[in-house]
């Protein structure tokens, strides 16, 4: 199960403290894996010491993934996947974003090859990135109605 | 037509689409091409053709029911698929396949591996006008997915993990599966020269010298000739 971590003994969650108090909501473990809590409206900046602070080096992001917890509140979850290559380590960082205003900064400013994954999680859960230079579809069609992967779009019988 | 800047002034453009089907794309992508004369000066992919939903899918099934849906993300490596499927919902179970199974599993996802790469090698000999590496290729291929055939009864889309196993049918040891382990054998040991009806002969004759140990009337069904 889930776990909470204590947010000292990870050397992520202690830079961005000392970053910005307000930087860790939370720390969670879970199979080893380290997850910490970001606000919405410092995940960009979070970002950016991830990548830039030579103790952390996160230097690739490997995925952003959202999660749809429809009907709960906050509705969306974006977990961004960050792996450091020369120190061999992972963490993630997660936002909560509520269902009714789902716009988070953009990080391709931070990592480019966001480009493409912001634009997939905008195309498939309808989460908006602001600051993004082409945020449109990119698997479905343009003229496709709705976002697919949210919770409360059938899987079949749609249209 | 457009106007765009290029490093000899501004010039003419074309936009010009290549794709979604194209030779050299192996596979759909589509591609919209700004062209100044036959330089391209933008290239913007179009991407999505070959995205099946398969996530959504999965929304409405058990976790075992989707392991069938892991083998069609990649119809070249099913199996690799299958693994990384099943060891995520093993991590979310807290659960651990007994060892006979994770040998079974690695050799086969390294199988799956060696095919899959082979089907790289030969459409890119092919695309280099190169059409015998690709047989070449495919003859082994072949010999790979007779092995998913003896274990799995599948050759593709074998769907044979399970989570926290394997799905073990016994087919190992049913004597009329014999035959592609002989053919393999026959190319492990460095003779992959020797073809089908070669291998046919050489078995034969072992037939004949062993023969008092064997019923004769038992032969086809084994697989050896009765000449």
């Amino acid at each position: 199960m889930t776990v909470q971590a204590d947010p000292n003994a990870n050397l992520v969650a202690q830079r961005l403290r000392e970053w910005n108090v307000r930087a860790v909501e939370s720390v969670s473990e879970f199979c080893g894996e380290i997850t910490i809590a970001v606000p919405r409206e410092l995940i960009r900046g979070a970002a950016d010491r991830c990548r830039q602070d030579a103790t952390l080096h996160f230097n690739l992001l490997s995925d952003i993934v959202c999660v749809d917890r429809f009907p709960l509140e906050p509705r969306f979850e974006l977990n961004y996947h960050l792996t450091s290559i020369p120190r061999r380590d992972k963490v993630r960082l997660r936002v909560c974003l509520s269902g009714d205003d789902p716009v988070v900064d953009s990080v391709i400013a931070v990592w480019p090859g966001a480009n493409w994954m912001e634009r997939e999680v905008f195309d498939l859960f309808g989460v908006r990135f602001h600051g993004h230079p082409e945020l449109r579809r990119i698997l479905l069609p343009e003229d496709w109605e709705g976002h697919p992967l949210r919770k409360d779009y059938p899987t079949e019988g749609f249209r | 037509m457009t106007t765009v800047e290029t490093a000899t002034g501004p010039a003419k453009t074309m936009v010009l689409n290549m794709g979604p089907q194209h030779p050299s794309t192996h596979g759909v992508l589509r591609v919209l091409l700004e062209l100044d004369g036959e330089t391209v000066v933008k290239a913007t992919p179009d991407v999505g053709y070959l995205h099946t939903g398969i996530e959504k899918s999965c929304e409405a099934k058990t976790y075992s029911q989707a392991i069938t849906l892991t083998d069609r993300i990649d119809y070249l490596a099913p199996l690799s698929n299958n693994l990384g499927f099943c060891l995520a919902v093993e991590k979310l179970l807290g659960l651990e396949a007994p060892k006979r199974a994770q040998y079974i599993r690695v050799l086969l996802t390294e199988l799956t591996r060696i095919q899959s790469h082979l089907v790289w090698l030969g459409t890119h000999a092919i695309d280099l006008g190169a059409m015998s590496v690709f047989l070449y290729c495919f003859r082994e291929r072949e010999e790979i997915l007779n092995i998913f055939e003896l274990v799995s009864g599948q050759r593709m889309m074998t769907s044979y993990f399970r989570i926290g196993g394997l799905a073990e049918v016994g087919r190992a040891r049913d004597p009329n599966v014999a035959e592609p382990h002989r053919r393999i054998r026959g190319a492990a040991y460095g003779k992959p020269h020797l073809d089908r009806a070669h291998q046919r002969r050489r078995l034969h004759l072992r037939h004949r010298r062993n023969r008092d140990e064997h019923d004769r009337s038992d032969a086809p069904r084994r697989g050896y000739p009765l000449r």
